[in-house]
């Protein structure tokens, strides 16, 4: 499972976290962790979406 | 004095001898930590599987089908010349007759310069006390797609195999191939296979001085600063402490950015641990994740002097 982020100004980011051991995978095609994303939402899935700022409080 | 050949050595005009082909000399071994001095992610690894895979740096290990019972641990080699070995392990007492294997996957653009001609691969090898394997089966392996896993390459071609048997007593093997042409990828792979009865206290298999190289024969191994390792290494991994501190206040982003000491060969997957924390959010949040940096922040709780701190990691293995 994996969840969105958003920056500062409330936008989406271009890095996901990856729920399990809360790493974070930037969006790189080069990165074999990115690759294992993509290839997770070809299957079809949605990531959760990103915490709001209260939340990360 | 001219130049002078005697035997198999060459004296040059400056009275320097030279002993093995001049092949290569300088970077000339495509491994990194082929001698097992690095280990940044821990010095034991229990039940390495694809997806929890690298063990000393650079270095991949698993058992067939992914089954539970293989130990890769960083122990004092005892061969002259090497500090440290790497020790393939059956569990003490497991009885699975899967294959344990150890491997090493180049990077694409080490390798292309490779192509068409031969490569020697070189490595000491011994055999733990209580060994209930066969011969050991070593592979250098060619693919045609990028940066991929060795176990994993398109167009797989094992163009150099051997099936060695191996004693207690540490020796160097040798094994030698042409690269095939259309080459993208090169890598090692070598693994033994025990029998299904319950493995002794010492059921290993050790390895250091892994080398390859171009040329039709190995030469010495190749002796790089240990910062030099360490460097080549962080390519792929680096680990670091993050720390922040200042004054803040409720809902503001707090943080700042860290430099990796090495670029990456791509943006890495980050990872915290360890975090210490005063007056800011318990999550991190990356704003950006780049080749040569990352930035960070959290959010601030209160209007107070805030900081926070962390062990951070790098990861962008192939």
């Amino acid at each position: 499972m994996y969840k969105q982020t958003k920056k500062l100004d409330g936008t989406i980011n271009t890095i996901v976290i990856r729920v399990q051991d809360n790493s974070f995978i930037p969006f790189d095609l080069e990165n074999t962790d990115y690759q294992a994303y993509l290839k997770w939402l070809a299957e079809g899935n949605t990531p959760l979406p990103a915490d709001t700022i209260e939340e990360n409080k | 004095m001219s130049i002078a050949i005697s035997g198999s050595s060459i004296t040059f005009a400056d009275l320097t001898t030279q002993i093995t082909a001049a092949v290569g000399a300088g970077f000339k071994n495509r491994i990194y930590n082929g001698d097992m001095r690095i280990w940044q992610r821990g010095t034991t690894f229990t039940n390495p599987t694809l997806a929890n895979y690298y063990t000393a740096d650079r270095w991949g290990a698993n058992r067939s089908s992914d089954v539970n019972g293989a130990v890769v641990s960083r122990i004092a080699s005892g061969l002259d010349g090497f500090e440290y070995a790497l020790a393939l392990q059956r569990a003490s007492g497991n009885t699975s007759a899967e294959s344990l294997s150890l491997q090493y996957s180049n990077e694409s653009t080490n390798t292309y310069d490779l192509v068409g001609s031969p490569v020697t691969l070189s490595f000491w090898a011994k055999t733990g006390s209580n060994y209930s394997g066969g011969p050991l089966f070593v592979r250098i392996r060619s693919g045609t797609g990028v940066d991929q896993r060795v176990y994993a390459y398109t167009g797989l071609n094992d163009f150099a195999a051997s099936t060695q048997a191996i004693t207690s007593t540490w020796t160097r093997y040798f094994l030698t191939g042409t690269v095939p042409s259309s080459t993208t990828q090169l890598g090692f792979y070598m693994f033994w296979t025990p029998p299904a009865t319950a493995a002794g206290a010492d059921d290993s298999v050790y390895i250091t001085g892994v080398q390859l190289e171009a040329g039709s024969s190995a030469t010495e191994f190749e002796r790089r600063p240990i910062g030099t390792e360490l460097a080549l290494c962080q390519r792929y991994f680096e680990k670091g402490k993050f720390h922040s501190a200042g004054v803040g206040s409720s809902g503001a982003g707090l943080g700042g950015s860290l430099y990796f000491r090495v670029e990456k060969r791509a943006a890495p997957t980050m990872a915290y641990t360890n975090t210490i924390t005063a007056f800011v959010g318990a999550a991190t949040t990356n704003v950006t994740i780049a080749t040569d940096s990352v930035s960070l922040y959290r959010i601030g709780t209160a209007t107070a002097a805030y900081q926070y701190q962390q062990d951070w990691t790098a990861a962008i293995e192939l």
